[in-house]
């Protein structure tokens, strides 16, 4: 079933397809945010952006010989815009691997993971690769990146990604992520993009309304627990964690990085970069957690126009 | 392989990239680490060793194309259009030759004196569509 919610419509509408379509969900949207604003920019499409490839071209001869169709410029990643179609296939760029289709939101986490050449860094739910290939262009193809996947189905689209943008560096495996936590104190970054119900994707897809489960949040809690305490375990110390999601559950955001904080002697850190979140939860249907999950970075729709996003930067002492 | 990069491409890479040999002659290249047995897979595809010379791969052909002093053929904006369109190109050249407009490299061609014959996959290249397939430059 195709669905269609005009995002000029009136409000009321907009709700009732919400409630219509997924009544369960838009409880739960209700409570994390229910003002118009958020529901409106919950249904407008998502702007077309591209990175920048620096592992095989300069941003600025990328940028004008794109000129014609680059609309804007993402503010917190120089290598990041916005174009005026999405029609990449007739991009000599993008076929050549110069540019690569990525959402605005989904630049920050590679960003904060304060990167450098020669690093040794593990990705560890890392298909389809739009983080892991960006990882590899702040390493500047120097080090190395063991970038993990649990599911085979997923592993044949992020060797494809890797291999567009010329990554020599990306060692791929295909395990479990809770496995590396047997690695301690082997890496000098984590990325936990971890896989989460998606509630932040529906701009991207309106099936990810229907698809969306309460009941599916609390097997993801205790699954992104895991993994980010097996990345904790394999960061060294003074390393920095990074923990992102696609979703604005709480239960999968805030939660998770409270339950690192209540379990480990891990620091949090506020996220320096000129994007424009909301408040996080300190409290959430009768559960309470750290003040210090407020450093986090919370993304809602209308906050910087993207994706509903998370992001928590994580050090370990 | 570096041998063969310096016959046919007078190129010489940096010592830290590796090469391995995978099925049906494509050679991957790499950088080790201590993931290396932990990997499943590992690197780019580099090329194809052909009976009569390297073929480089497009991600080859950026790696190789930024430092080699001959075989490397530039094409003109039109041309590169249609280059990526998947058409061979007329060029008087011999064997394989990286194919290349400012900086962008777009793999290898392999010239049989009258054309340059297209190797670009069917899957990188660009869809024609007039006025925007080309616009680029």
């Amino acid at each position: 079933m195709r669905v269609y919610i005009d995002p000029d419509g009136d409000i009321e509408e907009i709700k009732e397809a919400f409630r219509a379509i997924n009544p369960e969900l838009y409880e739960r949207l209700l409570k994390i945010d229910g003002s118009d604003d958020f529901f409106r920019y919950m249904v407008k499409p998502l702007k077309v952006s591209v990175r920048v490839n620096t592992l095989k071209a300069e941003v600025e001869e990328v940028r004008e010989n794109l000129r014609e169709i680059i609309i804007g410029e993402v503010p917190w990643c120089k290598e990041g815009f916005y174009l005026s179609t999405n029609e990449f296939s007739k991009l000599p760029e993008y076929q050549l691997g110069l540019i690569f289709s990525q959402e605005a939101a989904s630049m920050i986490p590679p960003l904060v993971m304060e990167l450098e050449p020669g690093m040794t860094v593990l990705d560890i739910a890392a298909s389809p690769g739009a983080k892991t290939t960006q990882i590899a262009q702040y390493l500047q193809n120097d080090g190395c990146i063991v970038a993990n996947d649990v599911k085979h189905s997923r592993i044949n689209i992020l060797i494809s990604n890797l291999q567009r943008c010329g990554v020599l560096i990306a060692k791929v495996t295909i395990k479990d992520g809770r496995f590396f936590g047997r690695f301690k104190d082997k890496f000098d970054a984590v990325l936990v993009d971890a896989p989460c119900s998606n509630m932040g994707m529906i701009r991207k897809n309106y099936k990810n309304i229907r698809l969306w489960k309460l009941r599916d949040c609390y097997g993801l809690s205790k699954l992104q627990k895991g993994l980010l305490m097996a990345a904790y375990k394999a960061v060294k110390p003074g390393g920095v964690v990074v923990y992102s999601t696609c979703t604005l559950e709480p239960m999968e955001n805030e939660e998770v990085v409270d339950y690192l904080l209540r379990n480990t002697d891990v620091e949090i850190e506020g996220i320096k970069l000129p994007v424009k979140g909301v408040e996080p939860f300190t409290e959430f249907d009768g559960k309470e957690f750290s003040q210090e999950v407020r450093k986090c970075l919370r993304l809602h729709p209308q906050s910087s126009d993207t994706e509903g996003f998370f992001v928590a930067k994580l050090r370990k002492p | 392989m570096r041998k063969l990069l310096k016959e046919q491409f007078d190129a010489e890479l940096p010592e830290d990239i590796r090469f391995y040999l995978g099925g049906k002659n494509r050679v991957y290249a790499y950088k080790s680490c201590e993931f290396d047995e932990t990997a499943s897979h590992k690197g780019i595809y580099f090329g194809t060793i052909e009976r009569d010379g390297l073929r480089l791969s497009i991600e080859g052909s950026f790696i190789v194309g930024r430092i080699a002093k001959k075989n490397v053929i530039e094409l003109d904006a039109e041309s590169f259009g249609r280059w990526m369109r998947g058409e061979g190109i007329e060029a008087g050249v011999r064997g394989y030759y990286i194919v290349k407009c400012g900086n962008y490299f777009a793999g290898c061609g392999k010239g049989n004196g009258r054309v340059l014959r297209n190797f670009v996959p069917k899957d990188r290249r660009v869809v024609f569509d007039e006025g925007f397939g080309i616009r680029w430059r």
